[in-house]
């Protein structure tokens, strides 16, 4: 286990997070999520009830810039998915992007060079899955 | 696979047939490409697993239809539907191994709609069902059965 848990926000708790994601990490010991964001409040507060998430909010761009956040999930729909990943990438943060990666081809190939050439990366990157899968 | 226990590869089938794009008649954000992009139901994500799984295509086709080409959007304006809601694909590997495909949002029941992906060998048979994350294995045989192991 690390020295310290690793503190996750969530940009996204749509219906495959609360399936799958947030219950998963929920049983992770050394990881917290600390904050969830979605599009109206109920909804982010909804999601935020339902995992025991501390904090909960409408802006993903505060949540991103975070230093207190080490890993953001994106479970938007794909529209957003360049914009948190890369905003998140270029903050420091690890990402872990849900499938599917990007509006189209050029966008993916764009967060996956980003991920790369992040300058002093000790390692930020970009997962997208379907890990489980694979 | 890699430890070559089924042999080689001699073809595969994919199925992923769902019901999503029958549950209602508004578009949902996989069907609107202001949301989604250019998505074709989960074709990008599975074929990812194929990828890792037994390596990229040499060559293929694919046909998609839109049974239900008209749909409401969150305005109740009539809308095209332009995502594909059915796409076959038919294909060889590089490793020479024949692959069929079958996509499908718009499965009327609810008995039949499975993601599965089973390969055949020469020495014997795997399937993978996405949804149980169970993996059957049997091998070649006249008395040969289907195991079954469940990933976590």
């Amino acid at each position: 286990m690390a020295d310290r848990k690793i503190r996750i926000g969530f940009v996204g708790a749509g219906g495959i997070a609360r399936r799958r994601h947030l219950p998963a990490l929920a049983e992770m010991a050394d990881v917290d999520v600390v904050s969830v964001v979605n599009r109206t409040a109920e909804s982010s507060r909804a999601a935020a009830r339902e995992f025991d998430i501390p904090e909960c909010g409408t802006d993903w761009e505060s949540l991103v810039r975070r230093q207190d956040i080490d890993a953001v999930f994106v479970g938007t729909w794909p529209y957003l998915h360049r914009d948190v990943s890369v905003a998140a990438l270029q903050s420091g943060k690890h990402v872990f992007c849900q499938a599917r990666m990007a509006m189209d081809l050029a966008e993916a190939k764009e967060m996956a060079r980003i991920s790369r050439d992040q300058p002093g990366s000790r390692g930020h990157g970009l997962a997208a899955s379907p890990p489980d899968a694979l | 696979m890699a430890s070559e226990r089924m042999g080689s590869v001699v073809s595969v089938s994919l199925t992923a047939a769902g019901t999503a794009d029958r549950e209602s008649d508004v578009l949902t954000w996989r069907e609107d490409i202001r949301f989604s992009g250019r998505q074709a139901l989960a074709l990008g994500i599975l074929a990812e697993v194929m990828n890792a799984w037994l390596g990229p295509y040499e060559v293929l086709s694919a046909f998609t239809a839109v049974p239900f080409p008209r749909k409401k959007d969150e305005r109740c304006r009539e809308r095209p539907v332009r995502v594909p809601q059915v796409v076959t694909v038919a294909g060889r590997l590089e490793s020479g191994a024949l692959v069929t495909e079958h996509h499908s949002g718009v499965v009327a029941d609810k008995e039949s709609p499975a993601t599965e992906l089973t390969v055949w060998g020469t020495n014997g048979t795997l399937r993978y069902d996405f949804e149980r994350r169970e993996l059957a294995w049997a091998p070649g045989g006249a008395a040969s059965r289907f195991s079954r192991s469940r990933r976590t």
